[in-house]
């Protein structure tokens, strides 16, 4: 089905390049899981698949790359259109129509099917998506899941044999994530369809795939997951402590690893897990029975929060539920319909955008809304320069975040960690109380992931509070002191992160399925407990 | 089964606009404008389709407010000195000789204002018909039902249509980010920095889009050669119908050498467009028909425009600035015109969402 050659691909301009002499044949059927780093060359080696690398990004291939028999080489991307669907990140800036059902429809009219049969297949796609009700929904009122949804299905409607999906997945809530890997699987299974698709959240993924391919710094390997998983770079969790642990054979799932379950819980018996001590004393912020209604629907109500000094807080909640109002309302970006807002004891909409980032500071889902400069070098400088501090002073944030960066690079170019570290260096330069992040885990790998936890847990030690929204329950379980969960603009539980947790308030991370209802929460925390064993 | 809902033909309200056009053009008194805007606006509230792309009628009514004040702070300026009640009078200043013919300041009298405010309420009218228009039948919408041919010209003005809210989106989001970053947020201050982001961010977009259409078989065509052939038709169409339409225009004899050129360039462009949409895989999913409401509704628009002037023609004045002193008055017939409108309302079918 997709066979590359002794592929070597580099980018124009680029020293090294992305992978080289590359062989690697996907069969036809099955669910085909590409894993790796963040910029070890994932989203190439899918874009490879059709054409759109490097028809579109640029860069020259050696070798052959040949899908269905044709050579990507003289082929554009729209000439392998009825036999590859491809899903690219972000599905909505992918979106060409108005409304669903000409979305859905676009592939097939450009294909010259006939309006009968365009009838009848997107009958058909809705009906397999599950989307009857929103045929002519324009795409801009769609949730993060429909969208995607929209997405999958768009690709999916000209009948491709090939489905190409570059991080399904990100940016959805835990059930939405299910719902749409539970169809992906449903059309592997019904249809017979090849699917490829990479995914950072290998968690959700990795027992289902037939097989895995792993990235790792230019070189590709193919083969079985439980082969694959013994040598990636990335795993999940519960791989992770399997991995330590030499539990054989190797299990991808918590189900599969609870035949060990008995004797790990064994050897933590005498063990609790080490939670460090946070000082709940001195209020940074208060959110005081505030309520947004917005077009007579309410985004937020009733809600009251209070965040103290130097505590790590995990905002939960699936899509919609009110997490970026909430921190809008913190920093000011969101007015309350009634209640009172305190950041460091002033209403925050009430303050001067200077006095403002001196009380809190917030870096939203994509950290580089908030940067301007052409290099990091004058990011940090302006920064220094906009907060009226000591030329340097940014540019030590960054460099205690990312050591390593060359400060002439412009901001566009680094990873998705490395700029979230940019952002966040920005922020600090004011060196406010509160900081807040909005999905911040988007798009990093668990290098970059445990990194940026390492730092924030770093700032809040330090009495820095920060607040963080997010979707992921790893990230949440490795950072957070407290959870607040919300649900329909309500906060429903709110407190120290393991009882949260254990109380099943909170989704569980991995560790915590197995472990429970002993409440360990990481893998971390777990081989530390192992580890102090006599 | 999933019905398409039934919708009239995005020609039909822009037929129906042009048609008022007609009318609403030659119209300073200010009661049938605003019988026209109040008219306009029943229609948009009754056959809006729901929930998309804003609603550039309200916008375009905003516009027109700000219009009228411009135009009533112009006459105050600048305005020429003519008779009626002196309301205040500013200070003149005199202007050298070779900009006779200008004043600056000096008394402002009633007639003045309500001269300027019935010239300023005109072309906010028309400006409501574009922005009632765009509102019933979204341009991109219009651009769809081109044939088949001009579908890649429809498509590209259609994403450069869909570019000016993405735009104000981000000048939105970066005007939050700059919030956050402590730096001023209005004023020039505020401008400075935010363009090349925003542009930025267009440009990447569009690639995204370019992509994502390719992927899915944009452009795909069974023949290249004969592809070839209908542009190079195309453009030789294109140069005879130039040569021929400016040696007419200038009048430059033989004027049969001509006539003979522009004829033969527009069946080229003919032959062109159908050798291209033959080249096309494309295939359209929603068949766009003229039906008979849709012809009713854009007759409507031409019976109200028409009668506007008909009514004009009846009654010399009643279309024009009313006189110093009297009030505006309509003719029974010429609101019967605007009742056009409503009744074009009443006809189109409703849009469910």
């Amino acid at each position: 089905m997709i066979v590359f050659d002794e592929v070597t691909f580099t980018y124009d301009g680029a020293s090294a390049p992305v992978f080289g002499s590359t062989s690697l044949e996907l069969g036809e059927g099955g669910l085909h899981l590409v894993v790796g780093a963040t910029g070890s060359g994932k989203s190439t080696l899918l874009g490879l698949c059709n054409g759109h690398v490097p028809h579109f990004t640029g860069g020259f291939v050696e070798g052959k790359v040949t899908v269905d028999g044709k050579s990507i080489e003289h082929a554009r991307p729209r000439d392998f259109a009825e036999f590859v669907g491809m899903v690219r990140q972000n599905p909505r800036s992918s979106f060409v129509a108005d409304t669903v059902a000409h979305e859905l429809v676009y592939a097939m009219e450009n294909l010259g099917w006939s309006r009968a049969a365009m009838r009848t297949r997107l009958d058909e796609i809705l009906e397999q998506l599950q989307l009857g009700d929103l045929a002519n929904r324009p795409l801009n009122q769609l949730s993060g899941g429909q969208a995607q949804r929209v997405a999958i299905g768009a690709a999916l409607a000209a009948k491709p044999r090939l489905l190409i999906l570059d991080e399904p997945t990100s940016g959805l809530d835990i059930d939405t994530a299910q719902g749409v890997l539970n169809l992906l699987v449903n059309t592997v299974t019904n249809d017979g369809l090849t699917v490829v698709l990479s995914e950072h959240r290998l968690e959700r993924v990795v027992g289902l795939a037939q097989q895995v391919v792993v990235v790792d710094r230019g070189v590709v390997h193919t083969g079985e997951p439980s082969t694959m998983m013994a040598m990636s770079p990335v795993v999940p969790p519960i791989i992770d402590l399997a991995r330590c642990q030499g539990f054989a054979p190797l299990p991808l799932t918590v189900d599969a690893a609870r035949v060990h379950r008995a004797v790990l819980m064994e050897r933590l018996q005498s063990h609790q897990p080490e939670v460090p001590r946070v000082q709940r004393e001195e209020v940074v912020a208060e959110v005081d029975d505030v309520t947004i209604s917005y077009l007579g629907r309410c985004a937020i109500k009733n809600v009251t929060v209070t965040l103290h000094r130097g505590e790590v807080v995990a905002l939960v909640g699936p899509n919609g539920a009110g997490k970026s109002t909430l921190l809008g309302l913190l920093s000011g970006l969101a007015v309350p319909t009634s209640g009172s807002v305190r950041v460091d004891g002033d209403a925050p909409t009430t303050l001067r955008p200077m006095q403002l980032v001196k009380r809190v500071g917030l870096i939203p889902q994509d950290p580089g809304l908030v940067l301007y400069g052409t290099s990091v070098e004058r990011e940090c400088s302006e920064a220094d320069h906009d907060a009226g501090r000591e030329p340097g002073t940014t540019a030590l944030w960054f460099r205690r975040f990312q050591p390593e960066v060359d400060v002439v690079r412009h901001p566009r170019d680094l990873s998705e960690g490395q700029r979230l570290c940019l952002a966040l260096a920005v922020i600090m330069a004011t060196a406010p109380p509160l900081i807040l992040l909005d999905e911040p885990t988007c798009g990093l790998d668990n290098a970059a992931k445990e990194h940026l936890g390492d730092v924030l847990t770093g700032l809040a030690r330090e009495g820095t509070s920060v607040v963080v929204a997010t979707h992921d329950v790893e990230f949440m379980a490795e950072i957070a002191d407290r959870i607040i969960v919300l649900s329909n603009g309500s906060v429903v539980a709110d407190g120290p992160a393991r009882l949260v947790i254990s109380r099943g308030d909170a989704p569980a991370p991995q560790i915590f399925e197995l472990t429970s209802p002993e409440p360990w929460l990481t893998t971390g925390e777990v081989l530390a407990a192992l580890a102090r064993q006599p | 089964m999933n019905k398409v809902p039934l919708t009239l033909h995005p020609g039909a309200w822009w037929f129906f606009g042009l048609g008022i056009l007609i009318g609403t053009s030659q119209v300073a008194n200010p009661l049938l404008n605003l019988v026209t805007i109040a008219a306009l606006s029943f229609v948009v509230a009754l056959r809006r389709p729901l929930g998309r792309f804003g609603n550039p009628f309200v916008t375009s009514l905003k516009v027109g407010v700000v219009l009228i004040a411009l135009r009533l702070l112009l006459a105050v300026a600048f305005g020429a000195r003519t008779s009626g009640v002196v309301l205040v009078r500013l200070p003149e200043i005199v202007l050298p000789d070779w900009l006779a013919g200008v004043c600056l300041g000096g008394p402002v009298t009633s007639t003045l204002l309500v001269q300027a405010f019935c010239l300023g309420l005109s072309l906010a009218t028309v400006l409501a018909i574009f922005g009632a228009c765009s509102t019933l039948a979204p341009p991109e919408r219009l651009l769809q039902s081109l044939p088949r041919a001009m579908y890649e010209v429809g498509l590209s003005l259609a994403i450069a249509l869909a570019f000016l809210p993405e735009l104000v989106a981000s000048a939105q989001a970066l005007k939050a980010a700059r919030r956050l970053r402590g730096r001023p947020t209005n004023g020039i201050a505020g401008l400075r920095g935010t363009f090349v982001p925003i542009l930025e961010g267009a440009l990447e977009r569009s690639i995204t889009l370019a992509a994502s259409m390719d992927a899915r078989g944009f452009g795909r065509t069974s023949r290249e050669g004969k592809r070839l052939i209908a542009q190079v038709v195309a453009l030789c169409g294109l140069g005879a119908i130039i040569c021929g339409g400016a040696g007419l225009l200038a009048g430059a004899s033989p004027t049969l050498l001509w006539a003979v050129l522009l004829v033969v360039g527009t069946v080229g462009l003919v032959v062109a467009l159908h050798l291209r949409s033959a080249v096309l895989l494309r295939t359209a999913f929603e068949e766009q028909v003229f039906t008979l409401r849709s012809l009713m509704v854009g007759m409507l628009g031409a019976f109200g425009g028409i009668g506007l002037l008909v009514a004009g023609h009846l009654h010399p004045g009643v279309l024009d600035v009313p006189a110093p002193g009297a009030w505006p008055l309509a003719t029974p017939l010429s609101l019967a015109a605007l009742f056009g409108i409503v009744v074009a309302g009443l006809v189109a079918p409703k849009v469910t969402s």
